[in-house]
């Protein structure tokens, strides 16, 4: 699968750090990886089925997980605010997602309500012939990092949906 | 003004509080879902309701469309991620005043706020 497929959620994350976080980020290429990420601490995850089955996760480590949506949500949020950490986290997941969710031209997809996962150098296990697309991000907050871990593309047009072009020309 | 603000993220109520309070001291109340906001909507008397559209229980459309049926005319500016025009127009013809996708900037809903309220004052 062509890493570019990411595309319309690199769009999504920038829109929405840049309007609702503030916050300037920068992007690495899109790249396919074996695995999800275990070096981030926190994790907001989106289930997709439907168009997409699979999972969205944005990842961060603590301290830049808690700069960023303390800036998200206007007063200062700790790991120890438990509630509101986790909050604020799914909620710009679920943000990023739905956003994104109808630039991929998969038809219609369905979104799970955001979990969280908390835990140094944690791993989401997702099934091993997925398809894996990591995005590093930069901030001046930290890195972090989108996720998208793909088991099938649903969709007649399915071919449509691995053509970058539309979802690129956006950017 | 009071101002009803009706989201399931404690984050996004956050939010919006914050733009209101920039635009001038209002009386705010919150409900996390629509039958949550149909009580507290019923019992505060709101002069605006900002309204998530996905939320658990009972979703903001559904709550516009049973708001409405009772008669209310409360300006209603629904905040939500689903920009595609298919539910615009269905937000629209059940009596959304105004729709304002996420991720938007604290400006951009200050701006539609103002709007709203001004038309309100000239009616």
């Amino acid at each position: 699968m062509d890493p570019q497929f990411a595309n319309p959620l690199i769009h999504a994350t920038q829109k929405a750090f840049e309007s609702l976080v503030q916050l300037e980020i920068a992007f690495d290429e899109p790249i396919v990886v074996a695995s999800m990420p275990e070096e981030f601490d926190v994790s907001g995850i989106i289930g997709l089925s439907g168009g997409i089955i699979g999972l969205f996760a944005i990842s961060f480590p603590t301290e830049t997980a808690e700069k960023i949506v303390s800036t998200f949500a206007g007063s200062t949020i700790g790991i120890s605010d438990r509630e509101d950490f986790v909050d604020a986290v799914g909620e710009l997941a679920n943000i990023i997602m739905r956003s994104g969710i109808s630039k991929f031209g998969c038809g219609d997809i369905t979104i799970s309500s955001p979990s969280v996962v908390l835990g140094n150098h944690h791993c989401i296990q997702t099934p091993s012939d997925n398809t894996i697309i990591m995005v590093p991000c930069h901030t001046s907050a930290g890195d972090f990092s989108i996720e998208l871990s793909i088991r099938s593309v649903n969709s007649p047009s399915a071919s449509a949906c691995l053509t970058p072009v539309a979802a690129a020309a956006e950017r | 003004m009071k101002v009803l603000i009706v989201d399931d993220s404690k984050t996004m109520r956050s939010i919006h509080r914050s733009v209101i309070g920039k635009i001038g001291s209002a009386d705010i109340e919150e409900a996390c879902d629509g039958q949550d906001a149909l009580s507290k909507a019923s019992a505060f008397q709101p002069d605006l309701i900002l309204l998530d559209r996905n939320m658990p229980n009972m979703d903001g459309y559904t709550f516009l469309k049973i708001y409405r049926s009772k008669g209310n005319s409360t300006p209603i500016i629904m905040i939500t991620s689903e920009a595609c025009k298919t539910s615009i127009v269905e937000a629209i013809k059940a009596g959304v005043n105004d729709y304002v996708v996420k991720p938007f900037s604290p400006e951009k809903l200050s701006e539609r706020i103002k709007r709203i309220l001004e038309k309100q004052e000239a009616a």
